[in-house]
């Protein structure tokens, strides 16, 4: 046998020695999940890939770091197997048994969740009230309606869970439980609008419809809801998942955006400016767009802002508040003319008060004092409609006042300033405004509506 | 001599063979290295066969634009030609749309109405009963969640070649649907608008109360206070002639109410259904005569979970129809199901007489490019489902609806796709899509 053959020879079998003990690692060892990265942005996709390459798989640490990004992109499958993962690993403690319930609850695996939710209970968990409020609305989701209020009970630190007790009670013909849980959650927010219509749902459920219509009305002046969000992910937010929530920061263009913010803390905004591009060349995303644009204008390029925030109107559709922006660049770069054209297109979509102030001082600074004046006068309005909303009702009264003295045509002042006094008992001047608000528009419902409440007795 | 040479050949043969197995080797286990094992995790997400017998060909509609936010299609002969036309809300243009099958087999698109800003619905009727047809817009104001007083009822008063705009109502949440009808028989018509809001918003009426020279009068009546209404499908339930209205009351509330028309434009409420799921995603309401049985039914198509940030399709997502069993009486069961249903139409797709529901999937795991993204459910005449696929692509696919385009006798399909998540892989977004039977 020549020698180059005894030398390959060598080299085949130590490739093969090399090659078995890879592919028993493989078999034997923990394996990432499958990932489409695909489904996002590339830099949030670079950022998912360099942690999977630095996964330890005898760390739990890691594993549980992978779940929870996993989960918070939206791969639950990837997420679940993850946890699972954790769960095979030597116990450092047993947070993710909470995230893993979370996780499978997404995934609509409700009856596998509350498995481990009762785990999570079990080790005395410190998400416990967390885990009885998911158990109740799994079962809610599963229509196990004693389960769900056996749980709900366990669960009524939260204030969503006597939200969800209350309407459940209403609908089992038990209103009169409800309305103590619900009162005890207006004296804690009682700004809480969500909070007034469920108790008018019960005091209708009651037959008591005045006691609902006063609390219906009450709603459309509080601006505020019970500290929930708008579904279960975001209730854990706001107490139990802040901390894995925060993963997000690390990755991606939200990554990306944080050291651009720091950096122009720092006075690099070159740098900073670079990074916000690149994030754009990635994914159009508002928030940056955003502060790139304020760069622009720091570095007093008011122009690439202005080309910055047009683009992004065609590419992501034309929203009032990006006009707004495109019109603050205009002004700022002396274009008033156009400024005062995209002021009144997102005001004609979205009027605010600062929309109509902007309008009102530019038309001043241009001496067209009876375009100003009715801006003043639409300022005072939204003002006073943005105080009404906020029971701020006073002040509403005062900014209504003067937008009807400058508009005496308008007649959603008339309406607003109606119903401001007649919840004020100001009754005389009430009803003068309605009257007033029908000459101008005499099919107004909710007008004939109040001015037929103020006559309506009050005692319930 | 001979013998030496084939040696040497054998050897040299040998060499290759022994240095082609060892860089193989060497390339397998660079392979290995550099990628990590990787093990595939599924969800269980059910993905139902291609029907055998009923085929469709696709068809996009219309060019494409940027900022893909169709709202609404419907399938309506618009110009009174004898054909029918598609007419879509754009929400990323913030206008309505009409599309035009010309004889080529060309779609013409043709913009109706401009700055509304989020157009929700398009409904075509011949408001002011001049003999063409208009259409009232339902304008939401904002495509995200808000309870600010954006929401506008306009109308597109047909005047031949353009059409003018009427705001019939304003200072109002976020409108999801307006729908004609004579409710208080004075032989005009009156309108039911759906203001879906966020977190409050309500029902109403709007009477009409003629047409001034100045426009259109309408005064509002207020049927229900309730956030979420999405729908406001108008028809005669309790078939004693006159028009009655239907809601679905979404955001957690998940409720079907009807308000029964007792006459003098004085309505009856009445709660049909509720879940206790607070998470199923009402996400519409269609008045259909699904079983052919003379009276009318409500299909309640299931999905809506916008509000997660990572949605995710979910058992109980699906379509429940609402039979009408008289007395107001309405017996619920599902049809079937889809994740992230947003959307349901019913039509006889499979030319049997009988109807068939369409369902579209606005939220699902689109990481796996088999899941579908609109599937239909063929009825065999006694209202029992077979579920068949239609298609996976476009996703995130928020509307639909059914209509003989190609005048075959059986009804085709229309989805219009409503792209305001991931993925960002915009190969698989389409604005509007036909489904044309063949």
């Amino acid at each position: 046998m020549p020698g180059l053959h005894k030398i390959l020879l060598v080299i085949i079998v130590l490739e093969a020695i090399e090659l078995a003990v890879l592919g028993y690692a493989r078999v034997n060892r923990p394996r990432l999940p499958l990932v489409n990265h695909g489904m996002l942005d590339p830099l949030t996709a670079e950022d998912i890939k360099r942690a999977e390459g630095q996964l330890d798989a005898g760390n739990s640490q890691h594993w549980s770091e992978m779940a929870d990004v996993y989960r918070l992109y939206g791969y639950y499958p990837q997420a679940e197997y993850c946890y699972a993962r954790i769960d095979s690993l030597p116990p450092t403690s047993s947070d993710h048994v909470y995230f893993w319930a979370i996780c499978r609850e997404r995934m609509g695996w409700l009856t596998e969740a509350n498995q481990l939710y009762h785990r999570a209970i079990s080790t005395n968990s410190d998400y416990l009230p967390f885990c009885w409020l998911h158990i109740g609305m799994n079962h809610l989701r599963l229509e196990e309606i004693e389960s769900a209020e056996k749980a709900l009970r366990k669960a009524l630190r939260i204030p969503e869970a006597k939200m969800l007790l209350s309407r459940l009670l209403i609908r089992t013909g038990r209103a009169n439980q409800a309305l103590p849980l619900l009162d005890e959650l207006s004296q804690q927010f009682p700004d809480a609008h969500d909070v007034d219509l469920m108790k008018s749902y019960a005091s209708s459920e009651q037959g008591n419809h005045r006691a609902a219509r006063r609390l219906q009305e009450m709603a459309l002046r509080h601006a505020n809801t019970i500290p929930t969000g708008s579904g279960p992910e975001s209730i854990t937010w706001v107490d139990a998942d802040g901390a894995v929530r925060s993963h997000l920061d690390h990755y991606g263009w939200r990554r990306r955006l944080r050291e651009a913010r720091k950096l122009d803390l720092n006075g690099q905004t070159d740098e900073a400016i670079r990074i916000l591009e690149e994030v754009l060349e990635s994914r159009w995303t508002l928030p940056a767009v955003v502060l790139l644009a304020d760069l622009y204008q720091q570095l007093n390029r008011p122009r690439t802002a202005i080309e910055l925030l047009a683009e992004t109107v065609e590419r992501v559709g034309t929203t009032p508040q990006m006009l707004e922006r495109l019109a603050d660049a205009h002004a700022v770069a002396g274009q008033a003319k156009e400024a005062l054209d995209l002021w009144e297109k997102a005001a004609q979509w979205q009027p605010t008060s600062e929309r109509h102030q902007k309008m009102a001082r530019t038309y001043t600074r241009r001496g067209d004092l009876a375009l100003a004046s009715r801006h003043q006068g639409l300022q005072l309005f939204h003002g006073g409609v943005d105080s009404f909303q906020l029971d701020r009702l006073e002040e509403a009264q005062l900014a209504l006042e003067q937008a009807v003295s400058t508009m005496s045509d308008h007649t959603s002042a008339w309406f607003y300033l109606a119903e401001t006094c007649r919840f004020l008992d100001r009754s005389d001047r009430a009803k003068h405004a309605y009257t007033r608000c029908l000459e101008l528009q005499p099919n107004h419902g909710r007008a004939l509506r109040g001015l037929r409440q103020l006559s309506a007795p009050t005692v319930e | 001599m001979k013998k030496r040479k084939l040696t040497e050949r054998t050897q040299r043969w040998v060499t290759f063979g022994l240095m082609a197995i060892a860089l193989l080797l060497a390339a397998t286990i660079l392979s290995l290295l550099r990628r990590p094992g990787r093990i595939e995790v599924l969800g269980k997400i059910p993905i139902p066969n291609a029907s055998p017998h009923v085929v469709f060909d696709k068809i996009s509609i219309g060019p494409d634009h940027d900022a893909v936010r169709i709202t609404n299609v419907a399938i309506v002969d618009l110009d009174d030609d004898g054909s029918l036309d598609i007419v879509a809300c754009d929400a990323g243009r913030n206008c309505v749309l009409s599309y035009h099958q010309n004889p080529n087999g060309k779609w013409q698109e043709r913009t109706l109405g401009e700055n509304l800003k989020v157009p929700a619905h398009a409904t075509v009727v011949d408001l002011d009963q001049d003999g063409d047809l208009d259409i009232v817009v339902s304008v939401l104001g904002d495509i995200l969640p808000s309870d600010k007083l954006v929401g506008r009822v306009v109308l597109l008063e047909n005047e031949g070649m353009e059409f003018s705009q009427q705001i019939l109502l304003r200072d109002v949440r976020r409108v999801a649907d307006v729908q004609p009808g004579d409710f208080d028989q004075d032989g005009d018509l009156d309108l039911a608008v759906a203001v879906f809001g966020y977190s409050r918003g309500e029902v109403l009426w709007l009477e009409n109360r003629g047409n001034t020279g100045a426009g259109f009068g309408f005064r509002d009546h207020q049927l229900l206070v309730r956030p979420g209404a999405i729908h406001v499908p108008v028809g005669d339930l309790d078939g004693d002639g006159d028009l009655d209205i239907a809601t679905i009351i979404s955001q957690f509330e998940e409720e079907l109410w009807a308000f029964e028309n007792i006459g003098a434009g004085e309505f009856r409420s009445r709660r049909l259904y509720f879940s206790h799921n607070f998470d199923v995603g009402g996400a519409g309401l269609v008045m259909c005569d699904l079983d052919q049985d003379g009276d009318l039914d409500l299909l309640l198509p299931q999905g809506d979970n916008l509000e997660d940030e990572q949605y995710w399709p979910q058992p109980y997502h699906g379509c429940l129809w609402f039979e009408n069993q008289g007395d107001w009486n309405f017996h619920g069961r599902p049809i079937g199901q889809l994740g992230g249903t947003y959307a349901a139409a019913a039509g006889d797709l499979d030319g049997d007489g009988d109807q068939d529901v369409v369902l579209v999937s606005m939220v699902n795991d689109w990481s796996n490019p088999a899941h579908p993204s609109a599937v239909w459910w063929e009825n065999n005449g006694q209202q029992q489902f077979n579920n068949w696929l239609l298609d996976t692509t476009p996703i995130q696919l928020a509307t639909v609806a059914c209509g003989d385009l190609n005048r075959d006798g059986r009804a085709d399909i229309v989805a219009g796709c409503l792209h305001l998540f991931p993925p960002h892989d915009l190969d698989r977004v389409g604005r509007i899509t036909a489904w044309m039977s063949k």
